[in-house]
């Protein structure tokens, strides 16, 4: 093994960690608690939703919670194969399922901004 | 020291000594897995019935069956005193050292037989007996020696205690293989380093002696290596010495982040790197 590879792929994991757990939190707090929208209603939602912190803060937890299960889904999958060709598939495949679930998650979000 | 049978825990060893035990049995039934490759399609248990004695091992049980009932038995051994490994065999659903497992403390956990089984995950070759190539050629892969680019000293490369304590742990460690056969990533990819290959090499990147710790990182940070280790800690409740092979990769991926945060150049050149 050489040369240090996949160091930056681990640290994200990390640092995905981190941010799930603060935007998690933060993401449940505006949920409950905050302001007269607090309920969970269409309308609440919706009024939610043309904040565009609140819209950066959705964004990245999907961004975050992706990035960590997949990375994690494509470790477990790394123990059951074996050489550089198949994990190069695996990693494609991870990212590709990533990006198609991030670009639906947008899909989903985007009618209530520009709605 | 002498101990009366039936009266205490009978264990000049230390593995459960000093305490008062039930009356044991003259006799205890040792099974034993059996496979000979030349032989045998299936492995099988054969049972033994074996005189107990007082400090009797597990190891001394295997040797009683060698010289009295069937020389064909099949079981590693070296020092029987717990320094080279050889005899590390999953006992009663444990990883242990034959040579220092006494049938008395086997006893006194309740159980009635003793079970001895080969490394678990790792190919058997016969009997007790399994194929350690791939932990061995993991252990050389890491260079596991020492890399000092100073000048040599008249006499030693000097270490304060202070400093040898922190690496007291990981040089404890006889190398059985426990870990490795304990570790759910190396059962099924075969290219893994393995809990102790990584372990070791943080016993040399924690070594204040050694100037290659850059390139020792880069020798285990990769897929198949540090990042893989997904914290199971099976080795950990494996090791008979008690090493926390967990902690020493943790400290791997810490160093290795830095180490690349630094825009370490050691990193990327591997073991070509180290050996200049």
């Amino acid at each position: 093994m050489n040369g240090a590879k996949g160091v930056w792929g681990w640290l994200l994991q990390r640092v995905t960690a981190v941010g799930l757990i603060l935007a998690l939190g933060l993401h449940l707090w505006i949920l409950h608690f905050a302001g007269e929208h607090a309920a969970l209603t269409m309308a609440g939602v919706t009024i939610r939703l043309k904040s565009l912190a609140y819209m950066v803060l959705d964004f990245s937890l999907l961004g975050f919670a992706l990035y960590h299960g997949l990375y994690g889904l494509r470790s477990v999958l790394f123990d059951y194969v074996s050489g550089l060709r198949a994990e190069r598939a695996i990693t494609a495949a991870v990212v590709v399922v990533g990006l198609v679930a991030f670009g639906y998650g947008v899909y989903a979000l985007v009618p209530f901004i520009t709605g | 020291m002498t101990i009366d049978r039936g009266k205490t825990a009978g264990n000049a060893g230390g593995n459960g000594g000093g305490q008062v035990a039930a009356k044991r049995p003259d006799k205890v039934t040792l099974k034993v897995y059996r496979f000979d490759p030349d032989l045998d399609k299936e492995a099988r248990i054969e049972v033994y019935d074996i005189p107990w004695t007082d400090g009797m091992t597990v190891l001394d049980t295997l040797f009683w069956v060698l010289e009295r009932v069937d020389g064909t038995l099949a079981f590693r051994f070296s020092c029987r005193e717990g320094i080279c490994g050889a005899c590390a065999l999953f006992i009663n659903g444990s990883y242990r050292l034959a040579c220092e497992t006494q049938v008395a403390r086997l006893l006194d956990e309740g159980r009635t037989e003793i079970h001895v089984m080969p490394l678990p995950h790792l190919p058997v070759i016969k009997d007790l007996v399994v194929d350690m190539a791939r932990f061995w050629a993991n252990y050389e892969s890491i260079a596991p020696w020492i890399v000092a680019r100073s000048k040599a000293p008249e006499k030693e490369r000097l270490q304060s205690p202070k400093d040898r304590k922190r690496i007291d742990e990981y040089v404890g460690c006889i190398l059985c293989g426990s870990c490795f056969s304990a570790c759910p990533a190396s059962w099924t990819d075969k290219d893994y380093l393995g809990p102790n290959a990584m372990m070791k090499t943080w016993r040399w990147v924690d070594d204040t002696r050694d100037a290659a710790k850059d390139e020792r990182l880069g020798l285990v940070a990769g897929e198949n290596g540090a990042w893989r280790c997904h914290t199971v800690f099976n080795c950990v409740e494996a090791c008979p010495k008690k090493v926390n092979q967990a902690a020493a990769i943790q400290g791997l991926k810490r160093k290795t982040v830095s180490a690349m945060l630094r825009g370490a150049k050691g990193l990327k050149q591997g073991r070509k790197g180290l050996e200049e």
